[in-house]
């Protein structure tokens, strides 16, 4: 191999040629002395590793960058996943849970919102895993404020967001000072109840109040046998209605009602229990049910 | 909304070796730069100077966050290697990624929902922010020995240490220009207000200061057998 260079600083130019654009090839170590080729294989190899590193730049330390990152390690995000994938699997298959959007913007103290059953129900945490029963005192002004910001919220959960979290179902009456007797002198609001797996809480909640409704078969309302109820008396039915018809126009205070009301009696029952046993099987249409009120009348008076 | 990636554990190993997370952030960080900025450049081209992807908000702290949160959840029982090893893929699989998303116009991550759109007014969503054309048949995608590939990259950053230590200011600039940033010779006696010979010799000093100097820790230990590169 032919010694081209004599010195590493034009083996050096000669690279930079090179990295510039300026000449084809590199220059290879093998065209300087023996004793230069390892200091060209540093340099070739610095230069190489260390070209695009931005020597200005000053590392983010670690806590800048996690703390950039803080919005994944937020302890309500693994609470809105364990309250939806619960919620999905024992409730609502269509429940969902999502970050509070209008409450965060407004400052005010809901994380979370909980949509399940056509209910709302917003989530208020506590840091960590806090003593719900002390800390109530203190947060009854933030959950009052979701109640009064959100008319259409039907209960709060108040929670935890430890790694199990524990929670407390409140309704809007729970937010607000109490007279409590005897002393006659207002108190805090405290907890209606002890607090329970959040998962729980929300699970019973909706479970409790809101029953769970079977979608409507089509058609099932063309089918008055389906309707029909076997056990119901309605001559009876329409004697009671009858008689209470007679009963209010007695106490009427307007001298037509009172006049004509208790007229009804015993006597037109069986026509008013025509209708209503047409009406169960749906054999009752318009011009007919007026007839039959007509009848009705005309057989009182 | 995707699924969250998990918490960082208090009790991860390099939470309690602060000096070693330190460490291997500041090579993750030099990775990222590298490989985000430069990839493998050409012979006749250099790292842009904006330091953000082109057509996004996308920047080097943006992929570092990412890649320590990644490894800060790396559980240790997985751990096939070293952490630096670990840390050094990572690093380099996420700025691949961001430079692959940043060019498909969606920088989507396994947990990340938001989109980094090019602008619509962006002339060539495949040319970088100096309207040259990015080549992503450049970039590295597989790292054959991230061990090596870390000590790489740990040199550049003590080289970068030490020339700050031994050079002048003037000294420094021309050397980082030229060994860091790959500016030309003409750009940076331009700037300087010299001629390209007078930064060639300036180099020249610089890396012979630093080459010799006893205390340089890439060549302590080692005897110096250069010695007839006078010019």
């Amino acid at each position: 191999m032919t010694i081209e260079y004599h010195d590493l600083g034009s083996f050096q130019d000669a690279y930079l040629d090179y990295l510039e654009g300026l000449r084809d090839g590199p220059p290879q170590p093998e065209h300087l002395p023996p004793g230069l080729r390892r200091d060209a294989e540093a340099f070739i190899n610095s230069i190489t590793a260390a070209r695009g590193i931005d020597p200005y730049a000053s590392r983010p330390s670690i806590e800048q960058l996690l703390a950039s990152r803080s919005v994944v390690a937020d302890p309500t995000e693994t609470l809105r996943e364990v309250l939806q994938d619960h919620l999905r699997a024992t409730v609502d298959t269509n429940a969902l849970v999502v970050p509070d959007s209008a409450s965060i913007a407004a400052e005010l103290g809901s994380a979370l919102l909980i949509q399940a059953r056509g209910m709302r129900m917003h989530a208020v945490p506590e840091t960590g895993s806090a003593d719900l029963g002390e800390t109530i005192g203190q947060r009854t002004e933030d959950i009052a404020n979701v109640f009064n910001a959100f008319p259409d919220c039907h209960a709060v959960l108040y929670t935890t967001t430890s790694e199990q979290p524990l929670a407390v179902v409140l309704d809007r009456v729970d937010a607000y000072d109490a007279v409590e007797t005897p002393s006659g002198q207002p108190r805090p609001p405290r907890l209606p109840r002890a607090p329970v797996p959040a998962t729980f809480a929300c699970e019973m909640w909706l479970k409790n109040l809101i029953p769970e409704f079977q979608p409507v078969t089509p058609g099932l309302l063309g089918r008055p046998s389906v309707l029909r109820d076997p056990g119901l008396d309605t001559p009876h039915l329409a004697r009671r209605a009858l008689a209470e018809v007679s009963a209010e126009g007695r106490r009427a205070r307007i001298d037509a009602k009172r006049a004509t009301w208790p007229v009804f009696g015993d006597e037109q029952a069986p026509v008013l229990a025509e209708i209503l046993d047409q009406v169960q099987i749906g054999s009752l249409p318009t011009d007919a049910y007026e007839s039959h009120i007509e009848r009705l009348v005309a057989q009182a008076t | 909304m995707n699924s969250v990636s998990p918490a960082f554990d208090p009790a991860h190993p390099l939470q309690a070796d602060r000096q070693l997370l330190d460490e291997i952030a500041d090579v993750m960080y030099a990775e990222i730069h590298k490989t985000l900025f430069s990839g493998s450049l050409p012979p006749g081209e250099r790292p842009p100077t904006e330091r953000i992807l082109s057509g996004t908000a996308v920047s080097a702290e943006d992929v570092l966050a990412e890649a320590v949160e990644h490894l800060l959840c790396y559980p240790p029982k997985r751990l096939r290697g070293s952490w630096q090893a670990l840390g050094f893929t990572i690093a380099h699989n996420k700025a691949v990624s961001a430079v692959r998303a940043a060019h498909a116009g969606l920088r989507g991550t396994d947990h990340r929902e938001s989109l980094h759109l090019i602008p619509i007014d962006t002339p060539n969503p495949t040319q970088d922010g100096a309207g040259r054309a990015i080549d992503l048949r450049l970039l590295p995608t597989d790292v054959d020995d991230p061990e090596e590939a870390y000590i790489k990259r740990q040199q550049s950053l003590l080289l970068r240490d030490f020339a700050r230590e031994v050079l002048d200011d003037r000294s420094l600039h021309v050397f980082f220009a030229i060994y860091f940033e790959g500016r030309t010779r003409t750009e940076i006696a331009r700037d300087l207000d010299v001629t390209p010979q007078r930064i060639s010799q300036i180099h020249h000093q610089a890396e012979k200061r630093i080459r010799t100097h006893p205390d340089n820790p890439l060549t302590s230990g080692q005897p110096h057998q250069g010695g007839t590169d006078d010019h």
